[in-house]
């Protein structure tokens, strides 16, 4: 593939813009391009599986059957769920770490441009055709996200439509990540050693090697469900000496460090503005970069962390519980980092800052109620509860998805030229961070009540958390109508103020792609810069 | 760097990739014998061990287990499945004998198996299934009711903290597969 791509002098394509019209954007090799589709696609999915919260949401405002069937609400949260990790977070990241890793390394695009859009392409097929099991007969998957056997071998007719879909999104995942690693590896300026890459590139480095290691598992996985249905084998079948627990095994192998793909480009977002606003260099900038690596290893060892209720032996148990606590301390280290990174800086709070230090405050919320689900005889309270649903949405909405916005609100003047509305974005600010702690708050206090997740009604003593909740639920749903406007009107012209070539005080130190024009422009250091920034890493 | 050298760097490291692509798809084959082997070390799943060799255990009369057994039929399965007693005690080394009774419920012929487990699960290893109807599989007729019977023998050497197991079978039907 790369000798075809070989032939394209680039020399005389440089002094090309992008082509016009809308083909530009189906047949772009681009870095930038392909950033901005991941990232336009990202944002609607978002919205689609926001959507889904919503239904769930409103069903849930009141117990009893209000609005739809059981059956379609169990399919709201399977979808709800593949979509927002498998559409939005990880497509979002991607598109981040599109538009900046060649930036920040000071390389002219990605290694592999074609394969770039093709694995585009084919997380666009790959979603759609999960979103069309909607429209099936037997409805789509309702099974949850975890597809468990023998209650996943029900689904109708969606059942191959999903799994070839999860075939697809696996695909594209994996040959993002084999581009992202080779632009890593081979593409960085001349100066910029591995240990002086900005942490963001670190992180995504290291989830791209997670990717690799787990999407063939899962692949595999999703793969032996479909011959149990179709072709009389008994991987997960007791009837033919098989065992469901087995594919529990599998899922959690891949699953445990599939939620670390969507942390650890989080952890390297936030690590890249916080020093900016901090007006200080990132504190322990190698430590971080340890911990980074120390999570991905420990993410693969944990995974039976997610099945303490299966019927484990005590040294089973024991050993899981130990091993999972042991992630407190790498990520620890990275709290700390940022904590101290803003003391003592001449910090400001610009709407990013303030999406990253809710951030930091409320993903510390999230880990500590991870720590208190590692303990083995504790979780069996737990498991399968409203408290599980708290504990990884805290991680991943007020994380990843508020970091994911901090870092449009950075990143955006610098790639359009025009600055955002301080004054909205502030206010988007605040209506989510207020929001989504009436949402998810009340959330542990029904899980340690006891009410089970992934059920369409529930017993009155639940009913006023969950209207709180659900009350917090529409005002953060509604609160992002309030950032896609914001994000287009900065696209369309933004305020109008013209932004520097730094866009951020001082942002020049602290990274390679601060020191190119606004906005960005289509083709940048088609030769590797000199200098790199190197005292502010 | 030229554009050769970049290329050429570029190809490598993608065969890398792919490699180690290849090899996790293999990994999570190998995990499907390897967990039945972790399994059968360590009883994990309760699996009970088949056995027809010399049983001849020096019974432990000092001791006293409970053995219980219970019954369950897969969702859908049309069949009535149970034991005819809830329990039995026993001497560890004694030969347990069970006796079921099984009525297919629906009107069609039906091909059924029954898969067993003992809990706690690390005890499995000291549970020796003599006789199982569970060994093959069971053709009912329509309607038809069958008495089968299984035989246990727990082994002497099951450590003291264990003074109750139970022995669960559950039946499939699997005529479609046949």
């Amino acid at each position: 593939m790369s000798a075809v791509v070989a032939e394209h002098e680039h020399d005389d394509h440089h002094d090309h813009g992008p082509e016009k019209g809308l083909l530009r954007w189906i047949i772009t090799t681009n870095h930038k391009d392909i950033g901005t589709l991941y990232l336009l696609f990202a944002l609607a999915m978002f919205f689609v599986g926001g959507t889904m919260a919503l239904i769930i949401r409103a069903e849930l405002f009141e117990p009893g059957m209000q609005f739809v069937s059981p059956q379609f609400f169990n399919s709201m949260t399977t979808m709800h769920a593949l979509v927002m990790v498998f559409g939005a977070v990880m497509p979002a990241f991607v598109g981040f770490a599109n538009w900046q890793i060649p930036m920040m390394i000071g390389a002219p695009d990605m290694a592999l441009p074609r394969m770039n859009n093709m694995s585009f392409w084919l997380l666009v097929a790959g979603v759609l055709l999960l979103a069309s099991t909607l429209f099936m007969e037997g409805g789509a998957p309702a099974s949850g996200w975890t597809l468990y056997p023998p209650l996943v071998l029900q689904t109708g007719a969606a059942l191959p439509f999903a799994i070839f879909s999860v075939h697809l999104l696996g695909i594209s995942s994996i040959m993002g990540a084999i581009n992202i690693i080779a632009t890593i590896f081979n593409m960085r300026a001349p100066k910029m050693t591995l240990m002086k890459m900005p942490l963001f590139v670190w992180t995504w480095l290291i989830t791209a090697f997670l990717l690799i290691a787990i999407m063939p598992v899962f692949a595999g996985a999703v793969t032996m469900l479909l011959t149990d249905r179709f072709f009389d084998t008994s991987f997960f079948d007791a009837a033919g000496g098989g065992d469901p627990v087995l594919y529990q095994h599998i899922f959690w192998f891949f699953g445990h460090p599939e939620v670390y793909v969507m942390i650890l480009p989080t952890f390297g977002v936030a690590s890249t503005i916080i020093p900016v606003f901090a007006r200080k260099p990132l504190f322990g900038y190698s430590s971080m970069v340890y911990a980074t690596a120390a999570i991905a290893f420990l993410s693969f060892i944990v995974w039976a962390h997610h099945m303490f209720t299966v019927g484990m032996p005590m040294a089973g148990e024991l050993y899981f519980m130990y091993a999972t606590m042991l992630i407190a301390i790498p990520t620890g280290v990275k709290i700390f980092n940022w904590t101290a990174t803003m003391w003592q800086g001449s910090m400001t709070f610009e709407t990013p800052m303030l999406f990253s230090i809710a951030f930091v405050v409320l993903f510390t919320l999230g880990g500590f109620t991870g720590l208190m689900m590692a303990m083995a005889p504790i979780d069996f309270q737990y498991h399968d509860t409203y408290f599980i649903v708290a504990h990884f949405h805290y991680t991943l909405v007020p994380a990843s998805i508020f970091i994911l916005m901090a870092g449009g609100y950075f990143w955006l003047p610098k790639w359009t030229g025009n600055m955002y509305d301080e004054r909205l974005a502030k206010f988007h600010f605040w209506l989510s961070a207020i929001s989504v702690n009436i949402l998810f708050f009340p959330q542990h206090f029904l899980g340690l009540a006891g009410m089970p997740r992934r059920i369409p009604d529930y017993a009155v003593q639940f009913a006023d958390w969950n209207m709180v909740s659900s009350i917090g639920a529409f005002i953060f749903g509604f609160s992002q109508l309030l950032f896609l406007y914001i994000v287009i009107k900065t696209i369309k012209g933004g305020t109008g103020e013209k932004v520097t070539d730094e866009v951020w005080e001082d942002a020049h130190k602290h990274g390679l792609e601060w020191t190119l024009p606004s906005p960005v422009p289509y083709h940048t250091f088609a030769t590797p810069p000199e200098k790199i920034p190197t005292e502010h890493f | 760097m030229s554009k050769d050298d970049l290329e050429q760097k570029n190809k490598k490291t993608v065969r890398v990739l792919l490699l180690l692509v290849f090899v996790m798809f293999l990994f999570a084959v190998a995990l499907i014998p390897l967990y039945d082997i972790l399994c059968e070390i360590t009883g994990i799943n309760g699996k009970t061990r088949q056995s027809s060799a010399d049983l001849n255990y020096e019974v432990d009369l000092e001791r006293n287990i409970t053995v219980e057994f219970i019954t369950s039929a897969s969702a859908g399965t049309g069949l009535e499945f149970k034991a005819l007693s809830y329990a039995i005690k026993a001497h560890p080394g004694e030969v347990v004998t069970m006796r079921y009774r099984v009525t297919n419920k629906t009107n069609k012929r039906m091909v059924a198996r029954a898969n067993s487990s003992i809990t706690p699960g690390p005890a499995a290893g000291y549970v020796k299934n003599t006789k199982c109807f569970c060994f093959e599989d069971q053709v009912f007729a329509a309607g038809e009711t069958k008495h089968l019977e299984v035989q246990l023998v727990v082994n002497p050497a099951l450590p003291d903290s264990y003074k109750r197991l139970t022995f669960g079978l559950t039946f499939f039907d699997i005529t479609k597969n046949k």
